[in-house]
């Protein structure tokens, strides 16, 4: 898609789908479509790293700023879902899987989500800073910033590499969770930011292998459409083999314990034989890429998985290796 | 963006359809502000009740426990 078209969708404020089905006379946004904004599915999995964070934290905390702590980050996260969907509306409009999104089907104003956005993150990282501490609340601010500025408006139209820098922004919830408790952030803390990181790209490129059509019809340069599936592949297959050693670390620098290790190791094998077998198809049409598609599902359970160990691991030995 | 029909053009539907999401709309800010006003408050009590007790009278130095009149 041209940049120049893309930025004339950008200062055009509210822009009504064709065929959305709402007169835009009378459309007018419920609460279910700002629900939407706030990309519900991936805060899902924000809330749940964080959380994991939180308990594996050394320290104590009352329940209710906890509570609080992860209400913020969550917010967070939606706000800066909200403001990507505000800039990307033109993208969704054209993929098939977010086309049904509020600002592509026209039930809303671009203004109207730019303003729920912006008051979000800033009320998120207000209410952090004032309820649990500063640093949390810096990290959080990071957090919505980069993943705004940094992720969709300065890398994902320009570089097949978006995925790997913008795994950062998914990656830092962990750290705010972390620093809601203690203040800090040390070790353990950032190898919990580097496992995300290093599992965002063949979890997403993975996805983006059975869903290139649409990407390469949005124009948005992901690895399958620059590089090709095979190149993709092979990527996949290299970021998994960085990501297990990086599972596999802090059992070994004695900052959990084996319970967590244990699973790791195993989950790492299974992720590992799921990307070579990746790194073999050659399929290149959707209906052939079964084992895309298994990795993708496992890559959300593996996750899972894994920080429900290193919970189990800190609540089974509490304070191992601190 | 297409010209859009002004409220007196709607039909007796759309009109309907608006007001129906309006109302859906404020309800759920009602229900909004009043979960921030419970997290405020909330925020608050623990705040002040987490705060370190006060030093008992008996640990404090005799001139500040009981001050010479």
């Amino acid at each position: 898609m041209p940049q120049a078209n893309i930025a004339a969708e950008h200062v055009s404020g509210t822009a009504m789908a064709p065929g959305s089905g709402i007169a835009p006379g009378t459309a007018f946004a419920e609460w279910r479509d700002y629900f939407a904004l706030l990309k519900p599915r991936v805060m899902t999995l924000v809330i749940f790293t964080a959380f994991c964070a939180m308990i594996a934290a050394p320290g104590t905390m009352h329940p209710f700023l906890a509570f609080t702590g992860i209400l913020c980050i969550a917010v967070a996260a939606g706000a800066a879902g909200a403001l990507n969907q505000w800039y990307e509306a033109d993208i969704d409009a054209v993929m098939k899987r977010t086309a049904k999104r509020p600002l592509p089907a026209g039930k809303m104003g671009k203004d109207e989500a730019l303003a729920f956005g912006v008051i979000l993150g800033t009320g998120s990282v207000v209410v952090m800073g004032l309820a649990l501490n500063w640093v949390a609340a810096l990290w959080l601010a990071i957090s919505i910033l980069f993943y705004v500025i940094v992720y969709t408006m300065w890398l994902k139209r320009r570089t097949p590499q978006n995925i790997v820098i913008g795994g950062a922004a998914g990656a830092f919830p962990v750290i705010c969770g972390w620093a809601a408790v203690t203040g800090d952030t040390p070790l353990l803390a950032w190898i919990l930011f580097a496992i995300i990181f290093l599992w965002t790209p063949p979890h997403f490129w993975a996805l983006a292998l059975f869903m290139e059509a649409d990407y390469s019809k949005a124009g948005v340069p992901m690895l399958p459409v620059t590089h090709g599936l095979a190149n993709t592949r092979w990527q996949i297959l290299g970021y998994s083999a960085l990501l297990v050693p990086v599972t596999i670390a802090p059992p070994l620098l004695g900052l959990t314990g084996w319970a967590y290790g244990g699973t790791a190791i195993t989950l790492g094998v299974i992720f590992m034989w799921m990307a070579a077998k990746v790194a073999r198809n050659t399929a290149d049409v959707p209906a052939g890429m079964a084992p895309e598609k298994q990795l993708f599902k496992f890559s959300l359970l593996y996750l899972a998985c894994l920080f429900g160990a290193l919970v189990a691991d800190r609540l089974l030995i509490p304070g191992a290796g601190l | 963006m297409p010209n859009a029909p002004s409220t007196a053009d709607w039909t007796p539907e759309q009109r309907a359809a608006f007001y129906a999401r309006r109302a859906s709309r404020n309800r759920a800010l009602g229900v909004l502000l009043f979960a921030l006003v419970a997290l405020f408050f909330g925020i608050t009590v623990v705040r002040m009740t987490g705060q370190k007790p006060p030093i008992p009278a008996a640990k404090l130095p005799p001139a500040v426990a009981a001050p010479a009149s």
